[in-house]
Order: structure tokens, then C-alpha cells, then sequence
């Protein structure tokens, strides 16, 4: 099956505006920096946490109800597939990276675009850890393919209906962003 | 700023709250669910899953009549499933799944996977008897017309690509008969003809 050429295009004209939006975001959220990034993890500071955790509430109530308005087809939103111990692998080192750098992916790209030096370097090691891991990827296509777990949801996992997983995960947000406020508040004092 | 933040978390419980008090499923998606049902989306031809399997698609094919029928004859790369191995099974959103089974069971497969969320989901209408009395046995009436021996030899090649035995010079009246033959019943086929085909393809050693 061929996809029409305008069809990419339009494609990639929206995907280039998503990405202009959200690094503009992320910078005004002020996650360029790497201390803010690095203060998470000693819960000094929780910009990152309540940026993302929006984020992730704003888009998971707005997919739901434009779902439930006819305005999206949540079933043709791709889902990845698992592969669990690759991805905890995986994971293990994206955060050792982050711990390290002060910087993921979007934020080094952020950094770099404001003129910070440690964006740069970390876009740099981004670039040479692809190439690496593309010119190593024969060596590791078995790991890359292993304990596949197939896609499944928070509502698959939970058997729960999809409705009652957004209530609980909103709730649980805003719990934590209460939570959030409390902490910050209580270290400043 | 505080005040803000107070709004949008009112927002996010109220939206979330209203998410949890509606159907597990949607309207929405109902809506599509009926819509595709309405349009023919929901099934395919046996022909068109062999020839996609022979264009080198690896369908997910779950046949749904029991072991005992599973054993004795099955579409080739099916493996056999209940409706509950169908709730727990894990495959990609996007993964083309074929089921079939004498009798509604496959049509309850079909919205139970739409259900689950998976959108290449179709069934056979007929079941094993469509697969084998349309791929793997196809036949060719003794007084075939020039459309009718098209069809066949493109249906014979698919028999022989899946190792099926095509069958020529058939009488009319023993033309196998199903919602693609004019007057040919709508709907499954009673299970006994089902059988009555597998007994025969086994008395050949097939």
C-alpha cells in the first residue's frame, strides 16, 4: 500500500509544528536547564515532574474525549510494542545518561538551541550512541527482539474500562501535584 | 498562578470523573463498530486471506471450533483459541487477525478483538468450509464459463500453493455452494458439511 506524497508531507509539515511547539514548551517550562532537570532527582525540584505529568494528563483526557467526540479513533493510535528486557536495559541507560548529562533527548536540543554548551555536548554523545548502536545492531538483534510482551494498555493490564484508568490516573496527577506543592513548600520554609 | 493551577486541576477531575461515568467503550466507538459491520468491513474471503498470506503477510489466525476440529484439519499457520484465549492475547494494535469457527462464534471473536482495540480484525463468513471449498478444493464446473475459469485458475494456483488438490469438470449441481454462488445460502454452513469436506480431504491422505 503507497501513501499519497501530499499525505507525507502534510504529515511531516504537523509533525514539524508539534516539534517546534513542545520544544517551546519545554523552554518556557524552563527544562533547558540542566540543573532543574538534575534537582528531580534529589527532589529539589519539581519542574520536571509537574511539566510532564500535564503534559501527559492534557493528552490523555484530550485523546479520551476527542475519542468519545468522533474527532479521533483511539484504536488507530499506535502503540509500541514491549519487549521487556531490552527496555529495561534501555531504560537503565537513558537514565543513567540523564543523571549524568542533566539533559534528555528534547532538553539537549533545547539547550543547544539557546545557546548552552552541555545541550550541545549531549546532542553530540545522542548522535554517537545512534551511530554506535546501528553499527552494533547485528550483534544485538537478538537482545533488541527478546521476552517480547506484545502492546497492551494501562486498561488491558488492569482490566479495568478504558474511562474508570483515566479517572484513576487523573486523580492520582492531581493528588500528586497537591503533593508536589506541599513538598516545595515545606523545604523553602 | 495558584488560581490557575486550581482551575486546571477542577478541569482534569471533572474530565476524568465524566470519563470514568461513560461506557467502557465509547459511543465513538460503537458508532465505528456498527458503521463497519454495516459496510462489510467486518469479514473477508477466504481467497483474500490466501492471497495475502501467498503475498507474504503473516496474518494472526485463530480458529475457534474446538481442539478436537482443530486437529483434523485447520487453514494452514491457525492456531486454536476460545474466546478467553482471544481476551488475554497479546499482539500489536495494528496486527491483522483472521477468525473463524462454524457458527456466530466468529462474529462474537470479531467485536470481542474490535473491542480490545485491534482494527485489521475480520472473520470468515462460511469458515473452514469457505477455505476449503473456495482454496483448497477449488472446483470447476463441467460447463464453466470463460469468468468462471478465470476465477478458477487463480484460485487453483492459490490451492496449490497451500498444498490443496483443485478439483475440474464438476457437475453443477455439485458445485460447492455459499454467499458467493447465485442462490448460494447466506451465512455458515451447517458444521456436518464442514466435517463431510475434512473427511474427505483425510480418506485422501491430505
Amino acid at each position: 500500500m503507497s501513501v499519497a506524497p501530499d499525505a507525507v508531507a502534510a504529515t511531516l509539515a504537523t509533525a514539524f509544528a508539534i516539534g517546534c511547539a513542545f520544544g517551546w514548551l519545554l523552554e518556557r517550562a524552563g527544562l533547558g536547564s540542566a540543573r532543574v532537570l538534575v534537582g528531580q532527582f534529589y527532589f529539589a525540584n519539581l519542574t520536571v515532574f509537574k511539566v510532564l505529568f500535564s503534559a501527559l494528563v492534557t493528552a490523555m483526557l484530550g485523546a479520551f474525549w476527542l475519542d468519545r467526540a468522533g474527532a479521533l479513533d483511539l484504536g488507530a493510535v499506535y502503540v509500541p510494542d514491549t519487549f521487556a528486557v531490552p527496555q529495561a536495559i534501555g531504560g537503565l541507560l537513558f537514565g543513567g545518561g540523564l543523571l549524568l548529562a542533566g539533559l534528555c533527548p528534547g532538553t539537549s536540543c533545547v539547550a543547544a538551541a539557546t545557546g548552552r554548551g552541555d545541550g550541545l555536548a549531549v546532542m553530540a554523545g545522542l548522535v554517537a550512541g545512534v551511530l554506535a548502536f546501528n553499527v552494533a545492531f547485528d550483534r544485538l538483534d537478538q537482545l533488541y527482539a527478546s521476552t517480547p510482551l506484545g502492546t497492551f494498555t494501562l486498561p488491558d493490564l488492569l482490566h479495568l474500562p478504558t474511562g474508570l484508568v483515566v479517572a484513576l490516573v487523573a486523580g492520582m496527577a492531581v493528588a500528586m501535584f497537591v503533593a508536589a506543592e506541599h513538598l516545595m513548600r515545606s523545604r523553602q520554609s | 498562578m495558584i488560581g490557575l493551577h486550581r482551575t486546571m486541576a477542577l478541569v482534569a477531575l471533572i474530565l476524568g470523573g465524566a470519563a470514568a461515568a461513560s461506557d467502557g467503550s465509547g459511543p465513538a466507538g460503537t458508532r465505528r463498530l456498527v458503521a463497519d459491520i454495516a459496510a462489510g468491513r467486518d469479514w473477508t474471503t477466504a481467497v483474500a486471506l490466501a492471497e495475502r498470506i501467498k503475498a507474504g503477510e503473516r496474518p494472526s489466525i485463530f480458529d475457534l471450533r474446538g481442539q478436537e476440529e482443530f486437529q483434523r484439519f485447520h487453514i494452514p499457520s491457525a492456531v486454536p483459541a476460545t474466546l478467553l484465549d482471544l481476551l488475554e492475547t497479546r499482539l500489536p494494535r495494528s496486527a491483522f487477525i483472521v477468525v473463524y469457527a462454524d457458527g456466530a462464534r466468529a462474529a462474537q471473536a470479531w467485536t470481542l478483538l474490535r473491542m480490545r482495540g485491534y482494527r485489521d480484525v475480520f472473520y470468515l463468513r462460511e469458515g473452514l468450509y469457505e477455505w476449503i471449498a473456495r482454496v483448497h478444493e477449488p472446483a470447476l464446473p463441467v460447463d464453466a464459463t470463460p469468468t468462471e475459469r478465470a476465477d478458477f485458475d487463480r484460485r487453483a494456483a492459490l490451492s496449490r500453493y497451500f498444498g490443496g488438490q483443485p478439483r475440474i469438470d464438476v457437475p453443477r449441481a455439485q458445485m460447492p455452494a455459499g454467499y458467493w454462488t447465485a442462490g448460494g445460502d447466506l451465512g455458515h454452513r451447517p458444521p456436518v458439511a464442514t466435517a463431510l469436506l475434512v473427511a474427505a480431504i483425510r480418506r485422501r491422505g491430505c
